[in-house]
């Protein structure tokens, strides 16, 4: 479904702060994998998530999605294929545009944007039952400012945007890290729902190595810029939090150094 | 009152205020668009200006039919804002200097289109100018009469079909792209397009507001536009900062009363005896940061009456 083959990206080459982010990564994903990524800070998980999505071009390497080489397609032609739902919850929605407004932006994604009028009464009452399921009453604030929201609604509304025209890959960057604990774990739920119920295959970012253990059926690691850890299946499913620390030290030759991802 | 006296006993400078507000609340439109719409300050509304009072003060002294020359006018002003958006979006110009960039050369093409620093409207019969409002006045309305039909009658179709269009796929896409780029790039949507689209149309909105304001005076001048743009994020403030209003159509209502209010403003500031009119923009400037800082103002005169309270009850 994913295919990454070989992907650098170098940031700034050729100055003082050139900083090599990916030193040809390969990847692939099968349909309905839903893979969760580790990794200390700078490692490069959001770049490689960022490449996948087109915010920038990498530097060397292969894109395909479903067949597709989309290498060098801009952003915007490439969220056809794409869900994606970012850390900051501001930044998946439009904060001065109704709920409703917000929902029928993401219901077009891929189409032109014609000059007929942006919602329909179907999709209204879709949209409301789609709301409901999230179970946190904003199936009755169709018009309420997305702004209004707090940060855990406006992140599952962004689940449920990023879901709403059924992606081909869907990317999570660190989804919940912004939220609760409480919060972060509804969301988390709302997501291994949406994910299984759709069968969407998936790239969840997450701090959390418990969270990383406990759901998706693969668990890969990045350091600086590698990938050094690919595990799946009945494997994953044995995997504790000790196994991985161990598995990061042979396969770095570091010690595990980010108290983000020993304390989480 | 003294303002209401002073409208009373001036009920032509009031008139003239009125309909200088109706046809300017399609610039503050324009502004409105750019400023608060896209978020992207865009100076170049100084240049469609005098490129809408320029351009149609020129076709329609040669001759050509009003209607003909201000739609022209409004491509003109739909160009620049083109001019814009793609030094912007595709050049990566930072958007203010972008703004200014197309400003300035908008003087020297409006200065090609003129010919001269000061062209007059065509005589129409005796004393009477060509242009758009003339019909009205063969029916026998009186210019000042035929004026504020005219302007209000354009005023509410343009909202309307600007209230349409933002409501639609594509107005939407323009709207969020104000909001959130990061967010429409994500829904499959070329920001870049939606920029200039909503450059162009701001820009035709200031542009139609030029060739009004120079067929309502009857002459276009080279140096007319300067000050637009305050001019234009004044009546924007002062419809927010009175009506607050949340609702697209609502902001479009505020606008239109915030821009007559803005001239009955200078109309009351220039009756005082020593103000002449060069001191128009001074004045605007003063409405302007009041206008903006009243937020701050409202909060400290709340902390004062709460500290005079506080110091009553001890
Ligand atoms: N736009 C950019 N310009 C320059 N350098 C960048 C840019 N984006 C990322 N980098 C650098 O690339 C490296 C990888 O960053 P990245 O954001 O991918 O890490 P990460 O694994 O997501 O880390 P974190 O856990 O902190 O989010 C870092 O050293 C970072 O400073
Ligand atoms: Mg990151």
């Amino acid at each position: 479904m994913l295919t990454l083959a070989g992907i650098k990206k170098t940031f700034d080459p050729g100055t003082p702060i050139e900083k090599h982010a990916l030193h040809g990564v390969s990847l692939h994903l099968e349909k309905g994998d839903y893979v969760t990524v580790i990794g200390g800070n700078g490692a490069g998980k959001s770049t490689l998530l960022n490449t996948i999505a087109g915010t920038f071009f990498p530097d060397e390497g292969k894109i395909t999605v479903d067949a597709v080489d989309v290498t060098n397609l801009h952003e915007h032609k490439r969220a056809l294929y794409l869900g994606r739902v970012f850390q900051d919850p501001r930044a998946g929605t439009a904060a001065d545009m109704f709920i409703e407004e917000n929902l029928a932006l993401a219901y077009r994604r891929g189409k032109s944007r014609t000059l007929r009028w942006h919602i329909t009464a179907k999709e209204r009452a879709m949209y409301r039952e789609r709301l409901a399921t999230l179970g946190l009453g904003l199936e009755n604030r169709l018009t309420d400012k997305v702004g209004l929201l707090s940060g855990g609604q406006r992140q599952a509304l962004s689940l449920l945007m990023a879901t709403l025209r059924e992606p081909r890959v869907l990317l999570l960057d660190e989804h919940t890290a912004a939220l609760d604990p409480k919060t972060a774990k509804t969301v988390l739920d709302l997501t291994n729902q949406l994910v299984h119920e759709n069968n969407l295959t998936t790239l969840m970012v997450t701090h959390n190595m418990r969270d990383a253990l406990k759901n998706g059926n693969r668990i890969i690691m990045m350091h600086e810029g590698n990938l050094i850890l690919d595990v799946k299946g009945e494997e994953k499913t044995n995997l504790t939090v000790p196994d991985l620390l161990k598995m990061f030290e042979t396969a770095s030759g570091e010690e595990m150094a980010s108290d983000r991802m020993l304390l989480t | 009152m003294f303002i209401l006296q002073f409208f009373e006993n001036n009920w032509i400078v009031m008139q003239g205020a009125v309909s200088l507000g109706i046809i300017f609340s399609l610039m503050a439109m324009g502004v409105f668009l750019a400023f608060r719409i896209l978020e992207m300050p865009d100076l170049s509304v100084e240049g469609s200006i005098i490129l809408g009072a320029g351009m149609s003060a020129r076709l329609i002294s040669g001759g050509m039919n009003p209607f003909l020359a201000t739609l022209l006018s409004v491509l003109v002003g739909s160009a620049a804002g083109f001019c814009t958006g793609f030094l912007h979006t595709k050049l990566k110009i930072p958007s203010i200097l972008a703004g200014i960039l197309t400003m300035v050369a908008a003087y020297s093409v409006v200065f090609r289109i003129m010919g001269a620093n000061n062209v007059p409207l065509l005589p129409h019969g005796p004393q009477r100018v060509t242009s758009v409002f003339t019909f009205l006045q063969d029916w026998g309305l009186s210019r000042p009469n035929a004026i504020i039909l005219l302007s209000v009658v354009v005023v509410v179709v343009v909202s309307a079909l600007l209230y349409c269009f933002m409501g639609t796929e594509f107005g939407s896409a323009i709207r969020a792209t104000g909001n959130n780029r990061q967010m429409v790039k994500a829904q499959g949507i070329n920001t870049d397009i939606m920029i200039i689209a909503c450059l162009m149309l701001s820009n035709g909105m200031v542009a139609l507001a030029g060739s009004l304001w120079a067929q309502q005076q009857g002459f276009a001048s080279v140096d007319m536009g300067i000050g637009t743009i305050v001019i234009g994020l004044a009546s924007v403030i002062i419809a927010e900062v009175i009506f607050r209003p949340r609702r697209f159509w609502t902001s479009l209502i505020a606008i239109v009363i915030g821009s007559i209010i803005y001239r009955l403003i200078i109309a009351l500031a220039l009756s005082v005896d020593f103000m002449r009119s060069t001191d128009l923009r001074l004045v605007t400037a003063v409405i302007v940061a009041f206008a903006l800082c009243l937020p701050l103002l409202r909060d400290n005169i709340a902390k004062l009456r709460k500290f005079i309270r506080n110091r009553g009850n001890t």
